[in-house]
């Protein structure tokens, strides 16, 4: 697959799901935030949320909200994630499966139809945001040939999902401390991680409990963890190497948090103190990106030759399924 | 005034143009429209809406737009469709069909010879000044050879017809022809929409036209393997084509490449792939010539491939339509293509030019100049309804200000009667009425040639425009092309 092919693919689906993540905390701290004692009411109510996604810095003089939802000055708004994501689909229309296309489309022609002045606006960018992002799942799912493309949207997707998981875990660091205990409905609720807590742990949410579901979990598909293995997966699918050997640096950058997750966690948590520790996989998240970029995504001359004959086969599978399913309409 | 369909068709008024569904005389339907007549009176008015309002949101929900810069905010639009199709019967096409192989057989004939022999300007049938002078004339990449001599692989010839219903060739468009697209997205929306109608006529297909496409672009590749590597460049997402770049790709299962994907390397072309760098046989270029490479053409361009033009000298690398074709889209060259015609194939032309003046010929230029009021004069080297006087609807100023640019250019200009475009009933807000149309089919050339049984009817939807560009108003029709035989079989 092209270099470029594989990168717009890529941020097709970080950007997507940002955009859901970021609706998903959206609307998990309004529900809380209507049950909040006064400390949290006011202009610093959404505070948190930007410390937590790293929006920090915002000196727009847009609420909070608008800023995080629709703003145009905000990259990483909710609009701004999904315009993103459509281009990059736009600009590998080829590459896709029309319903993920008309599926973004749609959703992109939709968002413009609310009203500026609708007063239900970002709730209602939140609630469609959301929806779409799990329909267009299950449509890649449903519909993507397992080659490469596929490959590359799900490493963006899991990259972005464990960052944002990460963040999310960190978000009672940002609250008073007598807000904290609300912050763990919260982070449940921004993970779609409430029943399963629930069934696991019984009625009582604390610190303990919330954090080790988000972070460690092998079967919660949005832990930390889980998605974790899913990139060394991915990774390995896409060089070839078996599991167990690393290939290239992003391989083995996955690896080594992949080893970190599964065995020492707890014990690092409590060494240096959760926000620290989900800090510094934060920082080894970004690493693992920056190799993907370096190995995958940036044009060198130096690149090793493919081998035409795999190129073709490779080629050819991917194009005979597409045709396949096209059959079938 | 709106009413029911049927009303409509009551009060259709041919106005003494030539219409392509009713004759002058009588206002009588043409008989390979009566069934399309038919059918579409019969349709209720509410089916008629919910029909076009079905087409407007497959076209949206597909991406079938085009993007329009002037509003500045780069607004992808839908390229307005109309739903009634345009018929041609069998006959009429198979004399459109061999007018265009005999043409796209004379072009190519002639850009080789003015690349190696020389041999027209030689006997003197064309000025040797007005090649030289041509500005898309690359006499630097003389004596280059081609796969199977073709220089225009793909050609999209715009056809118009007369007064007296005549087909003429308004312009050869021997570069980089777009709008393949819409003729198949808008038979997709057809079928889809209208079934019954379509299944009753028994129409020619055109949904071959990627594989053909595929098939000559292996053909003229210069490494003889299996399956060559074939890729469409393109000036990347934010081009008013893209659409129709990512569309032909995927139906060809090709990669649709961009300048930065692809290096070159001891005169070969590569692209960076995910898995190394893959060579690349045949590049389908969207791109001008001027764009190619920064190296060779402009520097200034950030669309090419630094020494492409390297590896195509070298011959590892075959361009689709290849460099320098653009001097056969000079309008000047026009003129003298029913001489390439006789020179290289010693037959008649089978389609007609339009009557044309250059202003290079002296005797021409004083006509040109005295009758500028009641010409259209067209600089050689725009396109797209650009640099043009329609003469009649001019001001005097206007007239007054082209008159000096001719005078001081007189090269770059030619001029031409104006041509009535045929008109063709479309319905225009809840109303039928004449609208100015033309024809671009489709030629693909490699070993052999196939010309698409169909192409893409623009029709100029503002009242009395003859201007069928979509930036100006323009929209389309699907054409359907009659199979010779009756009895309809299933595709």
């Amino acid at each position: 697959m092209l270099s470029r092919v594989a990168e717009n693919l890529y941020w097709m689906s970080r950007s997507i799901e940002r955009a859901d993540n970021l609706a998903r905390l959206v609307m998990a701290h309004q529900n809380e935030l209507l049950d909040a004692t006064s400390a949290l009411r006011g202009e610093f109510a959404w505070h948190p949320l930007l410390e937590v996604t790293s929006m920090g810095d915002e000196n727009s003089s847009e609420d909070v909200v608008t800023y995080m939802v629709s703003s145009k000055d905000n990259p990483d708004s909710i609009i701004n994630c999904i315009q993103l994501a459509r281009e990059n689909a736009r600009a590998v229309r080829d590459q896709i499966s029309e319903e993920m296309w008309l599926e973004l489309n749609a959703l992109w022609l939709d968002l413009k139809q609310i009203p500026e002045t609708d007063p239900d606006r970002h709730s209602k960018i939140c609630d469609m945001a959301i929806r779409s992002a799990l329909q267009f799942r299950g449509i890649e799912n449903s519909s993507l040939p397992r080659t490469d493309v596929w490959a590359f949207v799900q490493l963006g997707e899991y990259l972005e999902r464990a960052d944002k998981t990460s963040r999310i875990v960190d978000l009672p660091h940002f609250l008073p401390t007598h807000e904290v205990a609300a912050a763990w409905n919260t982070m449940l609720r921004a993970c779609s991680a409430t029943a399963e807590h629930r069934h696991r742990y019984g009625g009582e949410v604390d610190a303990a409990s919330a954090s080790t579901l988000l972070l460690f979990s092998t079967t919660f598909p949005r832990s930390v963890r889980f998605c974790v293995r899913m990139i060394d997966e991915l990774l390995h699918q896409i060089s070839g190497t078996s599991a167990g050997e690393y290939l290239n640096e992003a391989e083995r950058a996955t690896g080594a948090l992949l080893a970190r997750l599964n065995f020492s966690g707890v014990e690092e948590i409590g060494s240096m103190g959760l926000h620290e520790y989900v800090d510094s996989i934060q920082v080894d998240l970004n690493r693992i990106g920056y190799e993907i970029m370096e190995r995958y995504f940036l044009l060198r001359k130096d690149a090793p030759p493919a081998s035409a004959e795999d190129y073709v086969n490779s080629r050819m599978q991917a194009q005979a399924s597409m045709q396949q399913q096209q059959q079938q309409q | 005034m709106s009413g029911a369909v049927k009303e409509q068709f009551e009060n259709y008024a041919v106005e003494g143009f030539f219409d392509e569904a009713f004759s002058r005389e009588e206002s009588k339907c043409r008989p390979m429209y009566d069934g399309a007549v038919k059918y579409f009176s019969g349709l209720s008015d509410e089916r008629m809406k919910s029909s076009l309002r079905s087409l407007e949101r497959t076209f949206l929900k597909q991406g079938v737009t085009f993007t329009v810069y002037s509003d500045g905010q780069g607004t992808e639009r839908i390229f307005p469709f109309d739903p009634f199709p345009r018929i041609i019967p069998a006959d009429e096409w198979s004399m459109i069909d061999r007018g265009l192989r005999q043409r796209i057989k004379a072009l190519n004939l002639f850009l080789k010879d003015i690349y190696s022999d020389r041999r027209i300007l030689k006997e003197k049938i064309m000025p040797e000044e007005l090649v030289k002078t041509s500005k898309h004339n690359r006499s630097e990449l003389a004596g280059v050879k081609l796969p199977h001599d073709t220089y225009i692989h793909i050609c999209g010839t715009d056809l118009i017809r007369d007064n007296d219903g005549r087909y003429c060739v308004l312009e050869d468009n021997g570069r980089c022809p777009s709008g393949v697209s819409y003729m198949l997205e808008n038979r997709l929306a057809m079928k889809r929409t209208f079934p019954d109608l379509y299944r009753q006529l028994n129409v020619e297909r055109v949904a071959d036209y990627p594989r053909e496409l595929l098939r000559m672009l292996r053909s003229v590749s210069p490494r003889q393997q299996d399956t060559p590597v074939c890729v469409l460049l393109t000036p990347g997402q934010y081009n008013s084509a893209y659409f129709e770049h990512t569309f032909l790709a995927q139906q060809m299962g090709i990669e649709i490449v961009e300048g930065r994907d692809l290096i070159v390397e001891n005169e070969r072309v590569y692209m960076h792939t995910t898995r190394g760098l893959v060579q690349v046989d045949v590049i389908y270029r969207r791109i001008d010539d001027d764009f190619l490479d920064p190296r060779f053409f402009r520097r200034d361009s950030t669309l090419g491939v630094p020494d492409l033009v390297k590896a195509y000298r070298a011959g590892n690398v075959t361009l689709v339509n290849a460099i320098g074709t653009g001097v056969a889209d000079d309008k000047a060259t026009y003129a003298y293509v029913p001489d390439m015609i006789r020179f290289y194939l010693s037959e008649e032309p089978i389609l007609p030019n339009i009557e044309t003046f250059l202003g290079s010929r002296p005797d021409e230029l004083t006509y040109m100049i005295e009758n500028m009021a009641n010409l259209v004069v067209k600089a050689v080297d725009e396109a797209g309804g650009y640099g043009m006087l329609i003469g009649p609807a001019a001001t005097s100023e206007e007239v007054a200000d082209f008159r000096e640019k001719v005078k001081a250019n007189p090269r770059g200009y030619i001029a031409q009667p104006v041509i009535s475009l045929s008109r063709h009933p479309t319905f225009c807000d809840g109303d039928l009425e004449g609208r100015h149309i033309d024809l671009r089919p489709f030629v693909l050339t490699g070993e052999d040639t196939v010309v698409v049984p169909g192409g893409l009817t623009r029709v100029a939807l503002r009242k009395g425009s003859l201007v069928v560009n979509s930036s100006q108003g323009g929209g389309s029709k699907d054409t359907w092309v009659l199979r010779e035989t009756a009895a309809p079989t299933e595709a």
